[in-house]
């Protein structure tokens, strides 16, 4: 397993009882020597090495690029590596990306190491992992029969699997988030324009989202530190300024005002999810946060606009391939992605309307009284991979939609023993708050062994 | 994406032939192997839609590829 947290990991290199050389050395034999997961696609080991060794360099001379600097880290294989084809997982052919993706460069410059790229459900569309796609799908640690849901599988594998502390991830309808539930780890969707998704292979432009997936809330806050930056070349990046999120994390939480959105998920679910749910609230409450029941509009509102525009995205952005290489999708991409025809220029206009009056909903309802919200993530615990597991009820695509960051957090186990989470949703370009939150809920309430043994973790303390 | 499918709705629901003929127009074939679960998700794609289609108070709206209301325009690039 990977040797501490990313703050530990960089305590380590600055008082030299480590290297970067020796961490990426490290992450690449587990990698190398795991058999189990299918978490990576291609491993850049040439790369990290090359860049371990200019970390170390620069520490030696007394230059220090920041918390992530020697840090071995995952990108998800919709980020364009230099040298590499961004297939996402399908067989179109692509050619090798000629630079970086801006989060990847971002890391890069803060001295971050790239170990590899890691799995995903083709082209980030399959409702569940095929193994008809270019390499196989990532397993949970958890339970080698299951998936780690998607389409961000590899990256919570990885860091579920302990062979990273944190894998970037994308999210367009839950996809950093559910797999983080599934798996047990943390994971961050920003609010929409605070990173950039240049050089990420878009499945839709309105609801695609970059963020860091890790093993705890401050690993988490470290890499998105440096990943939010304004980008010119990406006309949705935010001019805005980005509060240090590790840095909030040492602030106080008390006083602050969290909306409990218990009807939003109350009629889905395990009844061990809805109690630890409500025990997670509670939680909250005997630490002095001030947490108070909020009506949310109608989940299936949500989740019918964001389907419709990301369908009608995704075809859009698929159309020329569909027609002329038909053979190069596997059947399930396919299937979903051709579906999308049927749509109409005014279904793609009203559900951007409806969007806009859901997140004014939200704005009015929630974050007009409340500096966050706790909701259900995922209704259910990761599905088996042989497809025989009924469908999950998810509270993910409301927040694709109105672009509103979410932290999705671990917060115990199921009846089957299998990890089971939420989310705190923030203000627009509120992660830091978001982080305090969630690392005052690490620390005082529920904080899982690392990496979760399988089964062997507890329920929030009540 | 990860997302379950609901039950499928009641709006205009195409027979899977009707699919067929609509992809075929924009250049894209059906093979028989796909053409029921294509046709399913066209269905519920289409009755998504309709949960949709109810009347909404007349406003000005952004672009349909554009930032969430919550991010004015002002504030960035």
């Amino acid at each position: 397993m990977s040797e501490g947290s990313i703050a530990e990991l960089g305590r380590q290199l600055r008082n030299g009882s480590t290297s970067a050389l020796a961490l990426a050395e490290a992450a690449l034999a587990r990698i190398a020597n795991d058999h189990e997961l299918d978490a990576f696609v291609a491993i850049t080991a040439e790369r990290a090495l090359a860049e371990a060794e200019s970390a170390d360099s620069d520490l030696q001379r007394g230059i220090d690029h920041g918390p992530m600097h020697g840090i071995p880290y995952a990108a998800k294989e919709l980020f364009d590596v230099a040298g590499l084809a961004t297939t996402g997982q399908s067989k179109l052919p692509i050619p090798p990306a000629t630079a970086d993706a801006f989060v990847v460069a971002r890391l890069n410059a803060a001295g971050a190491i790239l170990v590899g790229k890691t799995a995903t459900y083709e082209l980030a569309i399959e409702p569940r992992p095929s193994l008809d796609g270019l390499f196989p799908p990532a397993r949970n640690p958890h339970d080698l029969e299951r998936t780690t849901g998607g389409s961000s599988s590899g990256s919570a594998a990885a860091v579920a699997g302990g062979l990273v502390r944190m894998a970037l991830g994308t999210d367009t309808g839950g996809s950093i988030r559910a797999p983080a539930a599934y798996c047990g780890i943390v994971g961050l969707k920003p609010t929409y324009g605070r990173v950039s998704r240049r050089g990420v292979l878009p499945l839709s432009f309105a609801l695609d989202h970059v963020g860091p997936m890790g093993a705890c809330v401050e690993d988490v806050a470290i890499a998105l530190d440096v990943m939010a930056a304004w980008d010119s070349a990406d006309p949705t990046s935010a001019r805005l300024p980005a509060p240090s999120c590790q840095a909030a994390i040492s602030e106080d939480f008390r006083g602050m005002r969290l909306g409990y959105a218990r009807a939003f998920h109350a009629s889905a679910g395990d009844q061990t999810i809805l109690n630890t749910l409500d025990a997670a609230a509670d939680g909250f409450a005997r630490l002095g946060v001030e947490v108070e029941e909020v009506d949310m509009p109608q989940p299936e509102l949500f989740d019918a606009a964001a389907t419709v525009i990301l369908q009608a995205e995704a075809f859009a952005i698929h159309r020329h391939a569909l027609i002329h290489q038909p053979e190069a999708f596997g059947r399930q991409s396919f299937q979903h992605l051709v579906a999308g025809a049927v749509l109409s220029a005014a279904d793609l206009v009203q559900a951007q309307r409806v969007r806009t009056s859901l997140t004014r909903q939200v704005e009015d309802a929630v974050f007009s009284r409340f500096d966050a919200l706790l909701c259900a993530n995922v209704l259910g615990t990761a599905p088996r991979l042989d497809g025989t597991s009924p469908p999950n009820q998810m509270r993910v695509f409301p927040f694709n939609l109105t672009g509103h960051p979410a932290l999705a957090l671990p917060i115990g186990a199921a009846a089957d023993g299998m990890p089971i989470g939420m989310q705190l949703v923030g203000r627009a370009f509120d992660e830091a708050g978001l982080c305090r939150l969630g690392a005052a809920f690490e620390h005082h309430i529920f904080n899982p062994i690392f990496p979760l043994s399988r089964g062997s973790h507890d329920a929030p303390r009540s | 994406m990860s997302h379950a499918h609901p039950p499928s709705g009641i709006a205009f629901a195409p027979g899977d032939e009707q699919v067929r003929a609509l992809l075929a127009g924009l250049g894209i074939d059906v093979s028989d192997q796909d053409l029921s679960e294509v046709a399913s998700i066209a269905r519920y794609l289409l009755a998504q839609a309709e949960r949709l289609s109810g009347p909404l108070p007349l406003q000005l709206e952004p672009l349909p590829i554009q930032l969430p209301p919550h991010a004015p325009a002002g504030d960035l690039k």
